[in-house]
């Protein structure tokens, strides 16, 4: 979480308040972490601070000139528009007259290739001895997957975490595509917050779904699923053979409940996010209406927070979803573990 | 019966916003419990502030799920 921490640090702290970065002390220093699988033996450590310093230092600053201008931008649609920000995207144009092309969807498209192009002109290639950019990017998903490993599980978290990261990246460079628009206002019409619009948002949610039904067939199994959510979780040994039945019955009827509450999060994971990133636009525009000049920054940086916390969301609860019948087999194993002791373990000491 | 017909209008009109406006009540209460229980255990144990971060924001998202349900689905 150290990349949520110094956002927020930054967002909240003044640029010129915040003290030089001291040079690590030999002692503190450790190796990077191999998240590419790549060990870097004898090769100098690099801190970690300073990079994400340096680069959070940048983006901020640009979010900050996004904020700042947003007001002017708004004053002019304020002018433009007197109703609020339209619940549906505009059509732009119908590929051979039939598949629409919305102001949305071309956001998203301008989103996953900017992701893209950063990816192959900035990083290019991995390289063992990283450069900046990578050494940042690679903090970056250090930190989200120091995350999301002890929610999935350490044996699936190889496999699901590409997916959660690109969740979590191309969500929050979408949620903050609104605050960037700000400084365009009326004149891009063509562009529209691409999370703003529940297609998006449902699309997003599917394919988190199909990632969840794939790893968790992959990786658990149908039985392991089945008894999961069907299951009888009572101990056949501390429950007697009626009750033991009668829970059967009941863990069954809970099954069903439970298969519904499992269909049911595609729409909470759409709503949720759309809601949030709907309502906010919202918010920046009628705070525009009323009050055009300066106020709209303040809604424009809390909709920076709320971009990321609930790009976090989505990518944490994903992470659940798949962690809540992938990561039992973990937990069984260390339950298990033959260092511990089975039985009751003696409660931590209270302070008086 | 013609006088109470604009007055059941209007009341089937605001039933939609009284039903938007519990859920988002229900939502409240249910992230403020969460953010006030998280702040607390953040207070009894610091160091643990990023796991109970995690299951902070988990705790909200579900709660605030209810808000968007009363508002989307409903009316």
């Amino acid at each position: 979480m150290s990349f949520v921490k110094t956002f927020v640090s930054f967002v909240v702290k003044p640029i010129s308040h915040i003290p030089p970065h001291p040079p690590p002390a030999a002692s503190a220093r450790r190796p990077p972490p191999a998240i590419f699988e790549i060990e870097r033996p004898g090769f100098p450590a690099f801190s970690r601070g300073s990079y994400m310093r340096l680069f959070f230092r940048k983006t901020a600053a640009i979010f900050a000139a996004a904020t700042v201008l947003s007001a002017a931008g708004i004053a002019d649609a304020a002018a433009a528009e007197a109703h609020g920000v339209t619940p549906d995207p505009s059509v732009l144009t119908r590929i051979g007259g039939v598949f629409p092309v919305t102001n949305s969807m071309l956001m998203s498209w301008l989103v996953a290739g900017l992701i893209v192009l950063f990816v192959r002109l900035a990083l290019g290639r991995p390289r063992l001895a990283p450069t900046r950019i990578q050494a940042a990017v690679e903090d970056l998903l250090i930190g989200l997957r120091d995350v999301l490993a002890p929610i999935v599980g350490k044996r699936v978290i190889p496999h699901a975490f590409p997916l959660l990261a690109s969740f979590f990246i191309y969500i929050l460079l979408m949620n903050w595509s609104g605050v960037l628009l700000g400084l365009f206002g009326e004149f891009l019409p063509f562009l529209r917050p691409a999370t703003a619009d529940l297609n998006t948002t449902l699309a997003l949610a599917v394919v988190s779904f199909g990632g969840w039904l794939y790893f968790v067939l992959r990786y658990a199994g149908l039985r392991v699923l089945a008894r999961e959510t069907f299951g009888n979780k009572a101990d056949r040994r501390e429950v007697a053979a009626p009750l033991y039945a009668f829970l059967t019955v009941l863990f069954l009827a809970v099954g069903v409940i439970e298969v519904v509450s499992i269909l049911i999060r595609p729409v909470s994971l759409s709503f949720r996010l759309y809601g949030n990133v709907f309502g906010g636009e919202n918010l920046i525009h009628e705070l525009g209406r009323l009050a055009p000049l300066g106020v709209p920054a303040a809604a424009s940086f809390l909709e920076i927070l709320i971009g990321l916390i609930q790009a976090l969301v989505f990518t944490l609860l994903s992470a659940v979803y798949i962690g809540l019948v992938c990561n039992h087999g973990d937990e069984h194993e260390t339950a298990h573990a033959p260092d511990k002791p089975a039985g009751e373990t003696t409660p931590a000491p209270t302070p008086a | 019966m013609s006088t109470l017909t604009p007055i059941l209008a209007d009341a089937v009109n605001i039933s939609g916003s009284i039903q938007g406006g519990l859920g988002c009540l229900g939502a409240a209460i249910g992230v403020g419990l969460v953010g006030a229980r998280a702040a607390e255990a953040v207070g009894r144990n610091p160091s643990a502030s990023g796991k109970i971060l995690v299951q902070g924001i988990l705790g909200m998202a579900l709660a605030e799920a209810v808000a968007f349900y009363a508002l989307f689905l409903g009316k």
